[in-house]
């Protein structure tokens, strides 16, 4: 802001207009900067490559409401060992990481322990499952992680994952983590699937990126990734989710 | 999307800015000039209480620019986030060494939702509480004894909920502010105030994010009444 000086010198001010000036000008020098944008790299394609069908060679992009907090459900046996307390550790982290990307607010994870609410499981692979599959989006867990999302029939929107209980389930990803001793690696994988969870659901070319499908993870998302989540929620969905269904 | 992952190297450890402490204690300066101007007998200082309350308007705190991917919309995006308008209060103890010449010391609170924006689209992005502190002078122009214009320097602090740019965190910076005010005609003492108030702005989950910000401007609006002596 700039200094205000005083210039009476004992002299009555020859109007008013000496008085308003030097007040505008300070109004209009504080108001009328604007800050200089960094720029981030361009985004990676976010899409979802639907195989097969009708749909072939069709990307579909999904993202959340925009400003929307995702509470995601951890396994039930997610608070009663010290494994669990590995996973919890890590989902934080996520969270974390996922805040600092989404600057703008576009959207947000958070812990849940109402499964009702939930609307991504993540657990252990070996944990008891809650979630019955349904036909159709079944995937062989072949790595450390996996995200798992379902389509509907039509295969335009996803489905819910019915609860084994019969209750009305309103999780669309299923993220399974293999177990491991290493909690930095942990890390990077929560972060990584949390990533799809949150609309991502495709992977980076490049290894620098935390949504880079190969090994050797980075440890939390790179300006790429950051611009990348942005576009998406800039972007209309054509994938949305189905209403809430009751288990079977 | 499923994903086959393994290995993972050795973590890079990331930087990490802490919230810059800035220059404090403006306001116990303003304090203390007020305790120490010379002041001959107690009725030539006499001290005023005043209770204010108005609106504010901030510009955002961050801003920002995304690129839609080409085979979609090939369209570049503005995107931006910071506080809706919302009501603010001060509380403002002054005292007047000359006839032409008031110091003040003041404290406030703004509680307002902060809108995330871009692509014709608004959203919510949580919430801030926004304290400030500042200590300031105000000069009575001659001819003009309803007018008075006000300087002021000091400290704003936030408070926020559901904030991913603040992180959970709170938030300081060094405010500055300038503006008028009005005694406006009637039996009670009020006082028609406007300000802009300027506050830097530039939390640690902005670094790297490629979202300038750098500093907020807020537009403020009340009216105050003194509810213990002289306004």
């Amino acid at each position: 802001m700039g200094k205000v000086v005083n210039s009476r010198r004992g002299r009555a001010p020859r109007s008013r207009g000496a008085v308003w000036a030097p007040l505008l000008a300070v109004m209009l020098a504080i108001a009328c900067d604007a800050p200089t944008i960094p720029a981030l790299p361009g985004p990676y394609d976010f899409r979802l490559a639907l195989p097969g069908g009708d749909d072939d060679g069709r990307a579909r992009t999904f993202h959340w409401d925009r400003g929307a907090e995702v509470p995601v459900f951890l396994g039930e046996d997610a608070g009663a060992d010290a494994a669990a307390g590995d996973l919890r550790q890590a989902f934080r982290r996520a969270v974390r990481a996922w805040r600092s990307a989404a600057v703008f607010g576009e959207v947000r994870l958070r812990e849940t322990t109402d499964l009702g609410e939930a609307r991504a499981v993540l657990r252990w692979h070996d944990a008891p499952g809650l979630l019955s599959t349904p036909a159709g989006c079944v995937g062989p867990v072949t790595g450390a992680a996996s995200t798992l999302g379902c389509l509907n029939d039509t295969r335009d929107a996803l489905r819910s994952w019915p609860r084994r209980d019969g209750a009305a389930s309103r999780v669309y990803f299923r993220v399974v983590i293999r177990r491991t001793g290493d909690q930095e690696l942990l890390d990077r994988l929560v972060i990584h699937e949390m990533g799809h969870v949150l609309g991502i659901l495709s992977h980076s070319p490049d290894r620098s990126d935390i949504m880079w499908a190969g090994p050797d993870l980075p440890p939390a998302p790179s300006a790429r990734d950051r611009s990348t989540l942005r576009s998406l929620y800039m972007t209309p969905v054509d994938l949305p989710v189905e209403t809430a269904s009751s288990g079977g | 999307m499923r994903g086959s992952l393994r290995g993972g190297g050795p973590g890079r450890s990331r930087g990490s800015r802490g919230s810059r402490g800035g220059s404090g204690g403006w306001g116990l300066l303003a304090a203390a000039l007020l305790a120490a101007v010379p002041a001959p007998g107690a009725a030539q200082l006499p001290l005023t209480v005043e209770l204010r309350a108005g609106a504010v308007y901030s510009t955002p705190f961050a801003r920002g620019r995304t690129l839609v991917p080409a085979e979609l919309e090939a369209v570049a995006r503005d995107l931006e986030v910071g506080p809706r308008p919302g009501p603010v209060v001060e509380l403002a103890l002054s005292g007047r060494p000359g006839p032409s010449v008031a110091l003040e010391l003041r404290t406030g609170a703004s509680v307002a939702g902060v809108a995330g924006r871009g692509g014709g689209f608004s959203w919510d992005a949580g919430r801030v509480t926004a304290l400030h502190l500042v200590g300031g002078v105000r000069f009575r122009p001659p001819r003009l004894p309803e007018l008075d214009l006000r300087f002021g320097a000091g400290k704003v602090f936030y408070l926020s909920r559901g904030v991913n740019l603040l992180d959970e965190r709170e938030h300081t910076g060094v405010l500055l502010s300038a503006g008028f005010g009005y005694r406006l005609p009637g039996p009670l003492p009020w006082t028609g105030l406007a300000e802009v108030q300027r506050h830097e702005f530039d939390p640690a989950p902005l670094a790297g994010t490629g979202a300038g910000g750098g500093a907020v401007t807020r537009v403020v609006a009340q009216v105050a009444v003194a509810v213990w002596g002289r306004s």
